[in-house]
């Protein structure tokens, strides 16, 4: 492991547990199991969308649509899951499976039609969002008890969501980023005709980047569908950003190249606990975006300040 | 060089021939009917100007790119390349001109990017990849650079060794080097040349393409030049006779290799005044003076801080100390922008990603460090804009279709000139040259050189990096020696020589000692032809 790379992941970290620190200080009740569990489950939706977004964004692309397939996989999960657990899960399955289907899609106009990815992205976005409503036109739909106790209770203090969250991590992230696929993601994004010249294919590379971002999507949109207990295709808008946003506070580099899990899940955290905390410090809700946003350009102005001790200008403008 | 070795070599298949070789892109033919092979045990150097269809044939050679006609052989076997993990596994490897490593990727990761040694679930062994660079840099004597280092933190020179340990990584029987010693300091070039001696002996093919003819002359066995797409003679290398070479290349003959050096400058008041400029790690103690038509070299050891020297007048480096007079004013170098207002012009170290912007147009970059001056309202003043584009190219006889010719499609060497017309524009006085020869074509430095020559009649004042030493002794009026990052010696007139600077560069105290190269002398050598 090259402890150089969690560097970047420091500011998101360091962010996240003086929110926590200033959050007990103004609501001590969090400190109870229910308070840890609540927090968990309102950033485990955004920690798993900023995976989905990283893993993209690491081959120097984006993916708009990351919000889209959340809504469209909770909208497709409520709404045939039923009662019957034999046929939740076969659902759950087959919702894992549309929204990689929905990754692979992007990554193949990405990737074969050498189309932008921000503007590949955003068509899907509105195509994925359309399938949504014709599956579920109104919100609603049925959620197995449970199903959502399974992924949003918790032991004492230890939430299931971040269980939830450490498993997808340990079997689905780290195999990936420990294979050579992964290896190719980081060199495509680093540096594109080099990754080329030395025997990598980059479209598919891509191809099975944005087809990975449609898995750790969909599995967004599951815990989102186990946390809300219904369906609603256009629930996801808000995660497209704030998965960029966490990405970025996360210490990947949008040029692609840079970037590992630790820092945006923190980020994610940290942005869905800013909410709460604005929320009961007594901010009135008309000023929450605007605080949001405000404490959000200062944090990352404050993480990058160090750069410019560098003597080199040219070294402020490379990192 | 051409011993028994590669005679009795040339009676079985050559590791590599390519017959007939053709490829073009966007209409523009790169390479035509072209011929090239190379022998088992032989250091084949490829000479040829800019865009003589070197590169092209390096990057079919291992795959990167497939050829429009011709075929390959390996070993006598035909052979189609479709990737170059493929034609790594046929045997064939490159180290490609433009570095290709991934800088946040670490060193050994790097080496064996898309090779790497995986498990039963297709994971990457991480330790037994680190096992095998670190075999590696022992066979090959690299010593100095930890596997684990991110690329990206590596100097240039370091990059471009690891770039070769990267193709040694792969075993190959043809190994080829396109501009692999560009960025090196004569250490490194000398352990280089070590090694490609061992890989000779051990029959590997090295297919060698360098515009330092010093290099090509110690390591060729044979000698193929190219032009325009083919190949116009090959050569052994004890037949090689560089002005026939140089006539190969060009395609007509050169008188010589430098022109006349610019007059001496008749004022005597300095234009640029530095004193006991420091900062911090990076620069000691500077002190020099340049006066109007002056072209002043800087030469050193790589790395001894001659780039951040240039870097520091141009406003690149903070916290500098120390004082910079120009015309006698003070100035402040906080930024480039000041740097600019102040008279200073850069060309810089990597003209495609420093000094033009690519997919625009010529008329555009011309005018690009000059638009506060080609405003009307706020808005640019197209005429003005145009006319001053217009100017540029003329006055630089820079060779384009229009002036909306996008840069990127230029020769380097009009690129060149289009980064000089954008500082000419500006109305600047103090030229910084960053190594401007580098991986750059005969035929383009002599232009270039003339273009030095010719700023200097003009009255402007020229500070000169370069780690070719022929040009520091062709063109420079003074020459400033730097090591440890301050100024070690000054040579002037006729004491410049490249074997002074070399000494000098070296710190060592007897200036005739110093014969790691045979002196030779441009002019001379140019002037007998």
């Amino acid at each position: 492991m090259i402890i150089e790379r969690y560097y970047s992941s420091l500011t998101a970290m360091i962010g996240l547990i003086l929110l926590v620190i200033l959050f007990v200080y103004i609501q001590p009740l969090i400190l109870s199991p229910f308070g840890v569990t609540m927090s968990a489950n309102q950033g485990t939706t955004l920690a798993l969308a900023a995976l989905a977004q990283l893993v993209v964004v690491l081959t120097g692309g984006v993916d708009l649509s990351v919000g889209a397939m959340v809504g469209l996989t909770n909208a497709i999960a409520a709404t045939y899951m039923g009662s019957d657990p034999a046929i939740s899960i076969a659902v759950l399955i087959g919702t894992l499976a549309a929204g990689t289907l929905a990754g692979f899609l992007n990554g193949m106009v990405v990737a074969y039609g050498r189309i932008q990815p921000i503007i590949v992205t955003l068509a899907t976005l509105y195509i994925y969002t359309g399938i949504g409503l014709v599956i579920r036109p109104q919100p609603g739909g049925f959620v197995p008890n449970w199903f959502a106790n399974a992924l949003t209770g918790s032991w004492g203090y230890l939430p299931y969501a971040l269980v939830f969250l450490l498993v997808l991590v340990l079997l689905a992230w780290v195999p990936l980023m420990r294979s050579r696929l992964g290896r190719a993601i980081n060199a495509v994004g680093d540096n594109r005709n080099g990754a080329r010249v030395s025997g990598i294919s980059v479209a598919r590379t891509e191809l099975w980047a944005y087809t990975a971002g449609g898995f750790f999507a969909a599995c967004a949109g599951i815990f989102l569908t186990a946390q809300t207990t219904s369906g609603d295709a256009t629930i996801g808008t808000s995660y497209t950003l704030n998965s960029v946003a966490a990405v970025v506070f996360g210490g990947a580099m949008l040029s692609g190249g840079r970037g590992v899990a630790l820092g945006p899940i923190c980020a994610a955290y940290f942005l869905s606990l800013l909410i709460s905390v604005l929320f009961a410090s007594g901010v009135s809700p008309f000023y929450q975006n605007l605080l949001q946003g405000g404490v959000l350009v200062i944090v990352l102005a404050a993480a990058n300040a160090w750069r410019l001790r560098t003597r080199h200008w040219l070294n402020v403008m490379s990192n | 060089m051409a011993d028994s070795s590669a005679a009795a070599a040339s009676n079985e298949a050559p590791a590599l021939e390519a017959s007939g070789i053709g490829k073009h892109f966007a209409g523009v033919i790169a390479l035509d009917d072209a011929d090239f092979s190379c022998r088992r045990g032989e250091v084949h150097v490829l000479l040829g100007a800019n865009g003589a269809g070197k590169s092209t044939l390096v990057k079919i050679l291992c795959g990167v790119q497939p050829p429009d006609a011709g075929t390959l052989r390996l070993n006598g076997e035909t052979v189609r390349l479709h990737n170059p993990i493929q034609a790594a596994e046929l045997g064939v490897a490159a180290v490609f001109q433009e570095l290709s490593l991934a800088p946040h990727l670490t060193v050994a990761e790097n080496i064996m990017l898309a090779h790497e040694p995986t498990g039963p679930f297709g994971q990457i062994r991480s330790r037994e990849l680190r096992r095998r660079v670190i075999d590696l840099f022992e066979q090959i004597g690299i010593d100095h650079i930890n596997p684990n280092t991110l690329a990206g933190r590596l100097t240039l020179a370091d990059q471009q060794l690891v770039e070769i340990a990267k193709a040694l990584s792969h075993d190959p029987k043809t190994l080829i080097l396109d501009e692999g010693t560009s960025a090196l300091g004569r250490e490194e070039v000398r352990r280089l040349f070590d090694l490609i001696a061992r890989l000779r002996e051990r029959g590997t093919a090295i297919v060698f393409i360098s515009h330092r003819m010093a290099e090509v002359r110690e390591i060729a066995d044979r000698l193929t030049v190219f032009r325009n797409g083919t190949n116009v003679g090959t050569v052994d290398a004890v037949d090689m006779d560089e002005s026939h070479l140089v006539e190969l290349m060009l395609g007509e003959r050169i008188e010589q290799s430098f022109p006349d050096r610019a007059p001496m400058p008749t004022d005597k008041e300095p234009l640029l005044a530095v004193s006991d400029l420091n900062a911090g790690e990076l620069l000691h103690d500077i002190s020099l003076e340049i006066r109007r038509g002056e072209v002043v070299g800087l030469a050193g050891l790589e790395g001894q801080g001659q780039g951040d020297l240039l870097l520091a007048l141009f406003g690149m480096v903070r916290r500098l100390s120390g004082e910079v007079r120009v015309n006698g004013k003070p100035t402040h170098l906080g930024s480039p922008w000041k740097a600019i207002k102040a008279g200073f012009a850069l060309i810089p170290e990597d003209r495609k990603t420093q000094g033009l912007l690519q997919p625009l147009s010529l008329r555009e970059n011309i005018v690009l460090a000059s638009l506060h001056r080609l405003t009307r309202g706020g808005l640019i003043d197209r005429s003005r804009e145009r006319r001053a584009a217009e100017q540029g190219m003329k006055r630089l006889e820079i060779k384009a279709e229009s002036m909306e010719t996008p840069v990127v499609t230029l020769s380097g060497g009009n690129q060149q000139k289009v980064v000089i017309a954008k500082w000419l524009e500006t109305g600047g006085d103090i030229f910084l040259f960053y190594d401007p020869t580098r991986g750059v074509d005969v035929g383009t430095k002599r232009a270039f050189y003339e273009l030095i020559g010719e700023l200097a009649r003009a009255g402007k004042a020229v500070l000169l990096y370069s780690t070719e030493l022929s040009e520091l002794v062709g063109l420079c009026h003074r020459v400033l020696v730097m090591n440890d990052r301050r100024i070690a010696e000054i040579l002037e007139g006729e004491s410049i020589t490249e074997n002074t600077i070399l000494a000098a560069s070296l710190g060592v105290g007897d200036r005739h000692s110093a014969n790691t190269e045979p002196a030779t002398d441009h002019r001379k050598a140019g002037a007998a032809s």
